[in-house]
């Protein structure tokens, strides 16, 4: 007999967790990241409690985007710190910048341990910014995570479109609930087009790039106002109405 | 405080097996724990022991063995232990890799060829590997 006590821990940490929504994409520099954390940011401002975890283990960039990463405190574990309102956990916070060398199985175990250290209290959304692609970290996820959520990024391109909607169609047979496909990199002209297969559309925006590190002025750009649209839309089809939490 | 953690881990996994295999009380647990997670022992079966407290569990005996690291590299086959190279890592170096074993690599390199793609064999993980019950 062998058992791992970690998965149990797991699953206490994320007791109070509501709704964890993971950011996904086969495609890489889509905007996930960007995405992710704007979406929490929205959602936080908005009243919600938040969580943001960085899941993208070589190649970390939301602590880039938010302009800080704070520093964790321990008691029974991690006490994700909170930056600009988001309970943020990221391996920045273990590697000291370092890079990341991990081969698919440790990426699966820095996972599990991360998960069953992180004490995340009650929250009404944990975010998860994704590395691209359907490898270890996303099907780790969707083992641990029951009732994960998964918001899919794609792009006008007919490189990443096709293939994202067979990860979409992949994902729903194995149980994982999509809430919907996101079109990154819009061209502005373009964005009023419907498109029933996708919940939104965000702009290219050219002050993206230097808005990052600063929340206040990434907040302010066409791209966090679709953004916010794509939070309504996900809250409208979630059936979560505002004040009720 | 980790070790707070781990042995809440512990002890939740045992109370749902016994929940599962319907136990009157869990008598011995028997435990191995990784080398890397540097765990202080005393503390965390005081840990152990407080938690189990008012559950079937509690009064239960309780071993735990420490299970020294083996790591293996993957390019040149080097073997080697973390007292070899626990020495020459700092304080937070070794916080970090106390929260999270599996990072080692970012502060330790093979000392046959300074690869970073090695495996940690042994020696890393929290395992129950006995667990006696009454029924
Ligand atoms: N709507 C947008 N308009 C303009 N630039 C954007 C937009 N979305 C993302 N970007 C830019 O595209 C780049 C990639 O974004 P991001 O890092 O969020 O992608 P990613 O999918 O997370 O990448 P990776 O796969 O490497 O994790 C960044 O430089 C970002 O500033
Ligand atoms: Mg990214
Ligand atoms: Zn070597």
């Amino acid at each position: 007999m062998e058992l791992d006590p970690r998965r149990v821990a797991v699953r206490k940490m994320l007791g109070r967790v509501k709704r964890v929504v993971s950011v996904v994409s086969t495609k890489g520099g889509v905007g996930k990241s960007m995405i992710s954390v704007t979406f929490a940011l929205i959602l936080s401002r908005r009243g919600y409690r938040v969580g943001l975890l960085d899941l993208d283990l070589h190649n970390p960039s939301a602590h880039v985007i938010l302009g800080e990463c704070g520093a964790p405190s321990e008691d029974r574990g991690i006490l994700p710190p909170e930056v600009h309102g988001l309970k943020f956990v990221s391996i920045v916070h273990f590697s000291d910048g370092r890079p990341v060398f991990l081969r698919g199985g440790e990426i699966s175990d820095t996972i599990v341990e991360l998960l069953s250290v992180s004490q995340w209290g009650s929250l009404d959304f944990l975010i998860v910014d994704m590395p691209p692609g359907s490898g270890d970290e996303l099907l780790e996820t969707i083992k641990l995570l029951q009732g994960l959520e998964v918001l899919a990024v794609s792009t006008p391109s007919k490189l990443a479109r096709e293939a994202v909607e067979k990860m979409v169609a992949m994902l729903e047979e194995m149980g994982v609930r999509v809430v919907g496909v996101v079109e990154n990199m819009v061209p502005p002209g373009s964005l009023g087009e419907r498109d029933e297969r996708v919940l939104g559309k965000i702009r290219f925006d050219g002050r993206v790039e230097e808005a990052i590190g600063k929340v206040e002025e990434l907040l302010s750009t066409d791209f966090a106002m679709d953004v916010e649209r794509v939070v309504e839309a996900y809250l409208r089809a979630s059936n979560i109405r505002r004040g009720v939490k | 405080m980790h070790e707070w953690a781990v042995a809440e881990g512990v002890v939740d996994t045992l109370l749902e097996l016994g929940k599962k295999e319907r136990a009157k009380r869990i008598v011995r647990v028997k435990l191995r724990v990784g080398e890397l997670r540097q765990i202080e022992r005393d503390l965390f079966e005081f840990a152990l022991r407080e938690l189990a407290k008012g559950t079937i569990a509690e009064g239960m005996g309780v071993e735990v063995e420490v299970e020294r690291s083996v790591m293996c590299c993957r390019v040149c086959g080097f073997k080697w232990s973390f007292d070899e190279v626990k020495e020459k890592l700092g304080e937070e170096e070794n916080e970090a890799i106390h929260f999270l074993p599996d990072i080692l690599p970012v502060y330790v390199k093979c000392p046959g060829c300074g690869s970073v793609d090695f495996e940690v064999s042994e020696g890393r993980g929290v395992v129950i590997w006995s667990v006696e019950m009454e029924k």
